[in-house]
Order: structure tokens, then C-alpha cells, then sequence
């Protein structure tokens, strides 16, 4: 039950609706602002690390022209001519930068999946290849065929049309740190065997085992696809989502079939993994001095993934800042002037702290009365910015490209406004610490 | 009691020093019925002030049962307004967001005492005021009078050894005034010290005495009437 003195504040709070109205309305408009900027610029700094992190960004990248006009990452160096042919011969580079971890390849690729009605399989209408792109064709498969393979239980049909991955060289689970979680990693010695075998990632196991299998009964189990049998050696531990639901299969240089000729299409791109950050200007410089005496100048690019992702950090962190100054200062300035409207309203309550005193009151009784009015202000100021603050966060930090930001923040950042709320709202009671009960009793009566 | 010795109170407005009361020394006896009179800014409301501890002197002594209380802290102060003395205004000076239970039970929360019990000792001082039937009502829909009975149980809510009226019939019809003059001389012959500001001389003539005011400074002699 609440004290007579307490209840005299809460209605007074109470049947002044418009003038309570418009300063939680203050309050929680600049606590909404200053928590969505508060929340944007930690979950903006957090996300940062964390990706940076990643061992994406201790890379780079070595790459011919075609390969680079597709990519994204900014360009170190550019050639003028391609003649220059990546293999993963071109790796052993990296014995040349003593910092460099890992060398790997890592480039993408895909299995087209036969499954068990899909036995019309071709290029589309109208894109029959013509004869010097036989080689392009997929394997043709007939239904006696499906049939047999549909039999044998060391046989794997799916029951969708294609899966995704990468062709990767043994140091890309190195660089990454991915092990295997059943079965084995493929080796060197795979990269050049003339079996088809492939790995797969955590998800993708799971969806090709289906509900009736454990996936560990898929190890050494056969999946046909229009490039073959692919032999199932391993499935992965999960590592994230873009890898769990890929395979991967042993890079294969220039060699006969399909994978050599799609080499063509396709250029191979190197990547160096350094132990730490610092050193990839360093290595680029090295690895660049060493592609150029191999290809000649302008050959290959040499791009750092890194560069790129630290400018676009670099920008958003300005901008988070800007937009946290700017919601700073507005919930200054509400700070200010909800100040003054609870002076007004602590001056026409005046008359009857005197009387509050004469009955009894203290003066630390008559600053806690005030404090009560504050905190009311306050915490509900700071609920409603909360509710205020979640959407608004969560906007901008999609638009700042974050992904899952932390609520941790704006919890923290409506916390800390509230307290500044409370310790404006309590200025105006403080000129009733110097004065006795009869001068404010005179004051307005 | 309450004893005061060479009390002075300097106002300062503005640069010019303006005494409100000029060496006043007067005792006040447990039991006693005293009724502060004088014209308008004789310095009445001053002296009642500083007797309730409400204003603090700018010289001489205040002692209250023989300890000198004249420069207390803030929160001693404030524990004998709300124990040892009631306060009764002229303009009533209850709070409106409380219903009339709520503002005499108000003083008794400062005291420590527990809900369960305030609301008892409040509908028993209500009862004794005769305003059992108005008790959960707003202040603004009681008539002058009945505020003023309501001030009156709000001003007895610690049991005080002294109550203390600035013009308590001020602000009422003279039949009304009669009623809370009674309620004071019986709150009076139960032992309770009443010391009353008024500018009604009838009034004056009905307390023990007078300490009549001129210009700040106690008339000569204080006229005893029931000696």
C-alpha cells in the first residue's frame, strides 16, 4: 500500500494527463533515439569483430582478369593481357611469404543429381550443343540404369536435382579449421586420383540422408549424379550455414573430362591465409613479386578481401557515430526541457512542500517524493523508448548490413537513459534544500 | 514548555534589513490556552512560524522542554513538527489529490506508523470530529467547515503536545467558526496546549491569555485574564 505522500505525487502525475502525456512522450522519444544509436554503434562495433574474425579476412586472393572483373574485392593490381594459367602448382607460392598459414583453392562448383523420375535430363530446348561442345554433355543416364542403381543399396538417389559446392585443395579445411565429424578429409594424394569423392557438409548430409538413415550410413556410400558416382568419404562438423549445406570434392588441375575442361571456363583462384592480418600488405607484396617473375607483369591480381571489409566498417562505424551523436544530443535537449516543465511543476507544488514539511516532511522525505516523481517519468520513458528503440535498431542495423543484433544493447542503453532521465528530473526539487517550510508556504500562497 | 529567549527575525528584502519580530521572550506552559493577537504585519504569522519550527530565528534561543532546539538539523526538526506539534491554517492547506481519510492519515506516514493502523487512529479522529460520514470524500466536495474539522483530526494524528492555529475561523461563516472554536477549547481541556493566532477580539477574550503584538515587539505587559 502506498504512503498518503507517494499517492499525492502519483495523482498529481495522474490528472495532469496532457502535460504527463507530452513529457513521457519527451522522455521516451529521446530515449528511444539514444538507445537505437547507443544499440546501433555496439552492435555495429561487435559485428565488426566478428566478422573480421573470420578467416575470409586473413586471405588473398590471386586471380586472372576474367576471374577479377567478377569480383567484388578492390583490386590491387590489374594486367593488361591475360596469358597467365593458375594451378594449384602455383600454391607453392606460399613457401616464398613466410607468413602465410594456408594455401588453398577454393572455387565453386556444382553436382546436377539424378533422381529417380528424372530420367529425360538434357540442355534445355533450343541449346542443343553443338559438336565441339560435346564434352560438355552430361553423362546420359538410362531408366535401366536408375533402376539398377535404385537396387543397390550402396547407391545413393536423391530426391532433388542439384547440389552446390566447392572443389577444394586440403589446405581450405586447414585455413578454416573444419574437421571431419564422421569418416575422413580428403588428402594431396586425392587431388590427383581418378576417383570422384566428396564431402559434405553437415546439413546437406542430413538432407541426403533423409529421415529413414542415419548420416553416418552414408560414409562410402555412392551418390549418382550426371557427373558420376561421387564417393561419400566424409561429412563435416557444422561450421556455419553457407558451409552445411555444401559439398566439397578434391581440386583437380588441367585433367581429362569434365573438370578439365571446365578449368577452362573457369579460372582457378589461389588463396593465401595468413597467420595474422597485419602481415597481408607485407605477403601481398611478396606474392606479387613472385607472380610477376612467373607470368610476367600485370598478370595476375592480387586482391585483400580484408582492405575492402575495413572501409565498409570504417564507414559504417562514421555513420553509427554520427547518428549517436545526433540522438545524444537530441535526448539532451528533451533532457533540458523536461527539466524545465518539472520545475513549473515543482514551483506550483511549493506551497504544499511547506505544508508536507510543517506535517512532518523532511527535507531528504520531500527529495525522495521528487525522486519518485523522476523515476515514474523515467522508467516509463525508458519502457516506451525500449519499445521505441527495437524496431528503429533493428532497421538501421539491417541497413547497415548486421545481421541478428545484440538487445543486449538497447537493455543496457535504456538503462543508462533512464538514470540521466531520473538525475535531470531531480535538479528541480533541489531548491528545496536550502529553504524552511514557512518560505514555501508563503512562496505561492 | 516552550520557553523563548530574545528571539529576533530579520527579513532581508532586497538589500533593506526589515525586523519581523524584535526580541521576544515568552514562556509557553504545558496545558495552557494562548491566543497571539495584534494589527496585520505586527509579525503574528512570523512568531507562530518560528514556535512551529517552520521559519528559523536570526537570534536568540528556543528552548522546547529545556533543550535549546534553536539550531536542530533538518530531520530533527521535522521528527517534532510531525510528533510534538499539529498544525491548523487559516486557508485549511489540505491536499486536494487526497480524500479526507488520506490527509489525516498523512502526517502518521511520516511517523512510521503502519497502514493498517493509520487508517484506524483516522477514522477514530474523524469520527471525533463529527465527519464519519465524508471520509472517502475529495476536499473539494466538503464545505469550508467541514475541511477546517478535517484539518483539525489531521493536526491530532500523533497525538501533539501543542496545536498550533493561525487564524483557524479565518476563512469561515461565524457559525462555523463557533464549531472549531469549540472543538479547540475541548481538545484544550483534555490537556492539549493550544496556542492560536487571531484578530477576533471575542476569540481573544475566551484563551488564558494574550500575547499581544505591536511592530514586532510583545506589548509590556501580557494581560492574564485567568490567572
Amino acid at each position: 500500500m502506498l504512503k498518503e505522500p507517494v499517492k499525492i505525487i502519483l495523482r498529481r502525475f495522474r490528472d495532469r494527463t496532457l502535460e504527463s502525456g507530452l513529457l513521457i512522450i519527451a522522455v521516451a522519444l529521446g530515449i528511444g533515439a539514444f538507445t537505437a544509436g547507443l544499440s546501433l554503434i555496439m552492435n555495429t562495433a561487435e559485428f565488426s569483430n566478428e566478422i573480421m574474425r573470420s578467416p575470409e579476412y586473413k586471405e588473398l586472393v590471386i586471380s586472372t582478369r576474367s576471374e577479377a572483373d567478377e569480383m567484388e574485392t578492390p583490386v590491387i593490381e590489374k594486367l593488361v593481357q591475360e596469358t597467365a594459367v593458375l594451378t594449384s602448382a602455383d600454391l607453392d607460392a606460399a613457401e616464398l611469404a613466410p607468413d602465410v598459414e594456408w594455401a588453398y583453392i577454393q572455387n565453386n562448383s556444382r553436382l546436377h543429381l539424378v533422381t529417380a523420375d528424372s530420367n529425360n535430363f538434357g540442355p534445355p530446348e533450343g541449346m542443343e550443343p553443338s559438336e565441339g561442345e560435346n564434352v560438355m554433355r552430361r553423362m546420359q543416364i538410362s531408366e535401366e540404369e536408375i533402376a539398377a542403381a535404385e537396387a543397390d543399396s550402396s547407391i545413393i538417389i536423391a530426391d532433388f536435382d542439384e547440389i552446390s559446392g566447392y572443389e577444394v585443395t586440403p589446405g581450405f579445411f586447414n585455413s578454416w579449421d573444419i574437421t571431419a565429424a564422421a569418416g575422413s578429409l580428403f588428402s594431396e594424394s586425392d587431388l590427383t586420383g581418378t576417383d570422384n569423392l566428396i564431402v559434405l557438409g553437415d546439413s546437406l548430409a542430413e538432407l541426403l540422408a533423409g529421415d529413414d538413415m542415419d548420416k553416418s550410413e552414408l560414409l562410402g556410400k555412392k551418390l549418382l549424379s550426371r557427373e558420376g558416382y561421387q564417393t561419400i568419404i566424409g561429412i563435416l562438423d557444422s561450421v556455419s550455414d553457407s558451409y552445411d549445406q555444401k559439398f566439397f570434392s578434391p581440386y583437380k588441375d588441367q585433367t581429362s573430362g569434365l573438370s578439365g575442361f571446365r578449368r577452362m571456363f573457369m579460372d582457378t583462384q589461389l588463396r593465401f591465409a595468413v597467420n595474422d592480418p597485419e602481415y597481408l600488405d607485407s605477403t601481398a607484396a611478396l606474392l606479387g613479386d613472385w607472380f610477376e617473375t612467373q607470368f610476367g607483369e600485370d598478370q595476375v591480381i592480387i586482391s585483400n578481401p580484408r582492405a575492402e571489409a575495413e572501409q565498409l566498417i570504417a564507414r559504417n562505424t562514421g555513420i553509427s557515430l554520427l547518428i549517436l551523436f545526433l540522438s545524444a544530443a537530441g535526448f539532451f535537449i528533451a533532457l533540458v526541457n523536461v527539466s524545465n516543465i518539472l520545475m513549473s511543476r515543482v514551483l506550483r507544488m511549493k506551497k504544499n512542500v511547506g505544508i508536507l514539511m510543517a506535517l512532518g516532511a523532511s527535507k531528504k522525505s520531500i527529495s525522495n517524493l521528487f525522486l519518485t516523481e523522476a523515476l515514474v517519468l523515467a522508467v516509463s520513458g525508458a519502457v516506451a523508448g525500449a519499445l521505441l528503440a527495437v524496431p528503429l535498431s533493428s532497421y538501421m542495423e539491417s541497413a547497415a548490413g548486421i545481421e541478428a543484433g545484440s538487445w543486449v544493447y538497447i537493455s543496457i542503453g535504456a538503462v543508462i537513459a533512464a538514470a540521466m532521465t531520473t538525475l535531470f528530473g531531480l535538479i528541480p526539487s533541489r531548491q528545496f534544500m536550502k529553504i524552511d517550510p514557512a518560505q514555501a508556504m508563503r512562496s505561492a500562497s | 514548555m516552550i520557553k523563548l529567549e530574545n528571539i529576533s527575525k530579520q527579513y532581508d528584502l532586497g538589500g533593506t534589513k526589515v525586523d519581523a519580530l524584535k526580541d521576544i521572550s515568552l514562556e509557553i506552559k504545558r496545558g495552557d490556552y494562548a491566543a497571539i493577537m495584534g494589527p496585520s504585519g505586527s509579525g503574528k504569522s512570523t512568531l507562530m512560524h518560528i514556535l512551529g519550527i517552520l521559519d528559523s530565528s536570526t537570534g536568540g534561543n528556543y528552548y522546547l522542554e529545556d533543550y535549546d532546539i534553536t539550531a536542530l538539523p533538518d530531520k530533527e526538526q521535522a521528527r517534532i513538527r510531525n510528533k510534538h506539534f499539529g498544525f491548523i491554517f487559516q486557508s485549511f492547506n489540505l491536499f486536494p489529490e487526497l480524500s479526507a481519510i488520506e490527509n489525516v492519515m498523512l502526517p502518521m506516514s511520516y511517523a512510521g506508523i503502519p497502514q493498517k493502523t493509520r487508517k484506524e487512529k483516522a477514522i477514530q479522529l474523524l469520527q471525533e470530529v463529527g465527519l464519519e460520514h465524508r471520509m472517502t470524500h475529495l476536499p473539494t466536495m466538503l464545505s469550508g467547515g467541514e475541511q477546517q474539522r478535517v484539518a483539525i483530526a489531521r493536526s491530532l494524528s500523533n497525538d501533539p503536545d501543542l496545536i498550533l492555529a493561525d487564524e483557524p475561523t479565518g476563512n469561515l461563516p461565524s457559525d462555523k467558526g463557533e464549531e472549531i472554536m469549540q472543538i479547540l477549547e475541548s481538545l484544550n481541556r483534555r490537556g492539549v496546549t493550544v496556542v492560536m493566532v487571531t484578530h477576533n477580539p471575542e476569540q481573544g477574550k475566551r484563551a488564558g491569555y494574550v500575547i499581544e503584538l505591536r511592530d514586532g515587539m510583545l506589548t509590556p505587559a501580557l494581560e492574564v485574564q485567568n490567572a
